[in-house]
């Protein structure tokens, strides 16, 4: 499939605002989805807007003159908004075959050592703590993210989101798929940083952990990439593991992709609000046997299942 | 409570009578303050942890019970109904009625929290095993209140030493052995079923009578007077010599938290920065009261107390403006 | 145990040294006593009877008796009674000996240092002798609950006499919760001496909220506002 330049520039353009403009209000949601559960009103759908909103005009105070203190922000959601121009969302992604699983997690921990950059030219104490939290969640959350997604790559015999898509769509599911979207489901919902997994920013224990420096605009920054990270990661699960229905038709397709994203967010946001907050050490082990169990996922596709 | 105890020491030392209606108002006040005291640590605690549903609904459930102070007294939580010799107001039978459908009403949803928080493996992963605090240590440091009471310790002043209505209407001690963060919160839950116990009781016990008693006779000079009371977070002690002018000469208060602080050290040692919040958060600490000593005339600006804005300066080490 | 049987056993015990004994209270046996055996003392009714520590209460008495009481509070649960310990001291030689660290009653531990900074009576061989409960900028040598220093004083701020907290051990990082302690959002501070993540020790630097509620009480209220302010102590 040949597209124009113009088609390609378009649909990154789309994937890139949508991201952008979309992810404050699956937060929204997400928001909403926890005030119900816990008996009260809640915020309005749209105050993850106001809040980046308010942030963006608020005074900044710095505490460190480091480089990655003042940037880290900007790469973060660079990074993760770099994501958006190869990953599907409801259509096949905008750069075709230039995108593939490597690529995306690279970028994906890209973000995450800018987090730990934050917490480590930030010249405090709890900084560092988070910082250190966030490092020991990235070794143990990233490869079940990986093995997933390389079960994906094995069964469709190719490591482009494209390929991915596609084959799954016209072969549908079977027991390797099952079992890695499940340990990938948890992994999400860690790298959103919802409860059970919250804890690089536990902000009763340790006060924002990572981000207790960050001010103003750079924190509106970094906040936004959190909620761009929901729309990526509910976007990859659900056109990988969940691509059906398919009705050719863009629009038809992008509406049924983001009833499955926020059917999944909605998922994320119940498994976060029925548990408390786990220490790194009791995240660590789960993580472990999450990691073994998407093996076992990986061993069932290699063998042709 | 604090009321209570400096007025049962005053009287103590004055020799005075409460009459019986009044002992056993103030005991349904006690147990009132208990229970809302209680069900806001349950939000607390599980705020701490991150489990924010668990402090929604606890504070929910929370809430007629702050009606009820309402209902009784025109206050929320500063109930202003002691005075020296009874109390300040009555609770007329017509109110019975009333405040026994409410008190049905939150005894129902404390047993459903109950149960719901005592099956939660992930709220149990979290607090069992952590902040430990041995029986011996809970003695040698004199801890008080739930704290020690789930290291074992059998210390509960509604049974030690009697005071208000708690002989007649009873008091179950409720005590844990764990020893672990774990146990003080089944006691305080379990302490919680038995103060709406105790509030239905009374409100059936209590006898007719005078509400205050016949103050015409000056208190003389130079007496000691002392009382302790069983507050939620443990005992709270006074102690009052009296003084000319129908004015007290010393007053000495001294809250459970300033005790219990005191343990903390025991309770940290070995454990992670993650279990430290919730380590201090089970001892239910109310630093206003441990506080309360001293210093003078704020208004005047020259002493230095530490505003908000310092304390937010103080605790980021480093700070420039761009 | 009633009272006259504890007042009996007491004295079987220690003869000459109470001075006096008295019942002001159907629950309490009030013992007068000399400073120096106030160890000994204290040591047989928390180890011995296994009495619980209650409370330790200074008191300025100078305009009734010229002295200063210290009274050290006991409870005996079983028998539902307490025991009240009072050592007179002079005014012109004040000390105590401190019984957190002689008679091994490590609950005592604040409630005597409070006592040395309200009332300037310097404790002798306690542990851990900072000042606990007074700023860190005020005047060494003022001590407000003294009834000659009058409620509406206002100190010279004096910065030297900081308390200085403790430093952690070889090998560990300092991690400070507070002042503002983050979840109940009071002013309270932990200095944790944490190694990785594991806390292996820490101090504790509090008491920056005082009202002076007592004091408030002793120059001016009388019996029946006293339970309003007494409230107001907590506000949970």
């Amino acid at each position: 499939m040949d597209y124009s330049i113009g088609e390609i520039v378009a649909l990154c353009s789309f994937n890139i605002i949508l991201v952008l403009l979309l992810s404050p209000l699956l937060e929204g949601i997400i928001r909403k989805l926890v005030a119900l559960v816990h008996s009260r009103i809640g915020p309005p759908l749209y105050q993850p807007y106001i809040d980046i909103l308010k942030l963006l005009g608020k005074e900044e105070i710095v505490s460190s003159d480091n480089f990655f203190f003042r940037y880290s922000g900007v790469l973060a959601l660079a990074a993760i908004l770099s994501t958006a121009v190869i990953i599907p969302i409801g259509a096949r992604p905008p750069l075709g075959n230039a995108g593939e699983i490597i690529v995306f997690v690279y970028l994906i921990t890209l973000s995450a050592i800018m987090v730990m950059m934050s917490g480590i030219t930030s010249e405090s104490p709890f900084g560092i703590v988070g910082a250190a939290r966030e490092m020991m969640m990235v070794l143990v959350v990233e490869p079940v993210i990986i093995i997933a997604l390389i079960t994906a790559a094995v069964k469709a015999r190719s490591m482009t989101f494209g390929d991915i898509m596609a084959y799954h769509l016209s072969h549908g599911t079977s027991i390797s798929m099952v079992i890695v979207a499940i340990a990938l489901f948890l992994a999400i919902v860690a790298q959103l940083a919802r409860l059970p997994f919250d804890i690089v920013e536990a902000d009763q224990e340790i006060m924002e952990g990572p981000f207790i420096e960050q001010s103003g605009a750079k924190l509106a920054l970094f906040k936004w990439s959190f909620y761009a990270k929901e729309l990526i990661f509910a976007s990859i699960f659900v056109s990988i593991f969940v691509p059906w229905p398919y009705k050719g038709n863009f629009i038809v397709d992008f509406i049924i992709t983001l009833v499955k994203i926020v059917i999944l967010l909605l998922i994320v946001g119940v498994v976060h609000v029925v548990n408390p907050r786990l220490r790194i050490d009791q995240a660590i082990r789960y993580f472990g046997i999450l990691i073994f169990v998407s093996l076992i996922g990986l061993a069932f596709a290699l063998v042709g299942s | 409570m604090h009321s209570t105890g400096y007025c049962q020491a005053v009287e103590k030392a004055a020799d005075i009578e409460v009459p019986a209606r009044a002992r056993f108002i103030r005991t349904i006040i006690l147990e009132l303050e208990r229970v809302q005291s209680h069900l806001l640590w349950l939000g607390i605690a599980g705020h701490i942890i991150g489990f924010d549903t668990v402090l929604m609904q606890a504070w929910r459930i929370r809430e007629p019970v702050m009606w009820l102070c309402e209902k009784i007294t025109g206050n929320r939580k500063l109930l202003g109904m002691n005075i020296v010799g009874g109390v300040r107001r009555d609770i007329p039978k017509e109110m019975h009625p009333e405040l026994m459908e409410v008190l049905d009403k939150v005894e129902k949803e404390t047993k459903k929290v109950l149960d719901a928080v005592v099956t939660d493996t992930t709220l149990l992963m979290r607090c069992e095993n952590v902040g430990i605090l041995k029986n011996e240590d809970a003695i040698a440091y004199s801890l008080l209140g739930p704290t020690s009471r789930g290291s074992g310790v059998a210390l509960d002043i509604r049974v030690d030493h009697p005071y208000a209505a708690y002989k007649e209407v009873g008091c179950e001690v409720v005590v844990e052995t764990g020893a672990d963060i774990w146990s003080r919160l089944l006691v305080r839950l379990k302490e919680t079923v038995e103060s709406i116990r105790i509030i239905k009781d009374s409100l059936a016990m209590m006898p007719k009578g005078e509400i205050v008693a016949d103050m015409s006779d000056p208190i003389p000079p130079g007496k000691v007077g002392l009382s302790s009371v069983e507050a939620p977070r443990g005992e709270t002690h006074h102690f009052v010599i009296t003084g000319e002018d129908c004015r007290p000469y010393r007053w000495k208060a001294r809250a459970p938290t300033f005790q219990n602080l005191q343990g903390i050290p025991l309770m940290v040692a070995g454990e992670t920065i993650a279990d430290v919040p919730i380590a201090l958060g089970s001892i239910d600490p109310c630093f206003s009261c441990t506080e309360r000593l001293e210093t003078v005339d704020v208004k005047s600006g020259k002493i230095k107390i530490y505003s908000k804005a310092e304390l937010y300066k103080l605790s980021r080490s480093k700070t420039f403006k761009r | 145990m009633t009272t006259r049987d504890l007042i009996k056993k007491l004295k079987d015990r220690f003869g000459e040294k109470i001075n006096k004994s008295s019942i002001p209270v159907s629950d309490m046996v009030l013992l007068e006593i000399d400073r120096k055996d106030a160890v000994e003392i204290s040591k047989y009714i928390f180890h011995d009877l296994a009495a619980r520590f209650v409370i330790a209460a200074g008191t300025d008495y100078r305009e009734r008796a010229n002295c200063y009481l210290v009274d050290y509070v006991f409870s005996l649960a079983v028998d539902h009674l307490f025991l009240t310990i009072r050592q007179t001291i002079p005014p012109d030689d004040l000390w105590i000996h401190a019984i957190t660290g002689e008679a091994n009653i490590p609950a005592a531990n604040w409630a005597e240092r409070e006592i040395q900074d309200l009332l300037g009576i310097k404790l002798k061989n306690h542990p851990d002798p900072r000042k606990l409960v007074l700023s860190d900028d005020w005047p060494s040598d003022l001590h407000p609950l003294r009834r000659d220093v009058p409620l509406d004083i206002h100190p010279p701020s004096e910065p030297e006499n900081a308390v200085k907290l403790k430093e952690p051990p070889g090998g560990s990082s300092v991690v400070p919760i507070g002042p503002f302690f983050p979840v109940l959002e009071e002013p309270a501070y932990f200095r944790l001496f944490v190694e990785g993540e594991t806390v292996v020790g820490g101090d504790y630097r509090g008491f920056y909220s005082h009202r002076g509620v007592e004091k408030i009480a002793d120059s001016q209220l009388n019996y029946n506002q006293v339970p309003f302010l007494a409230e107001r102590i907590c506000g949970i």
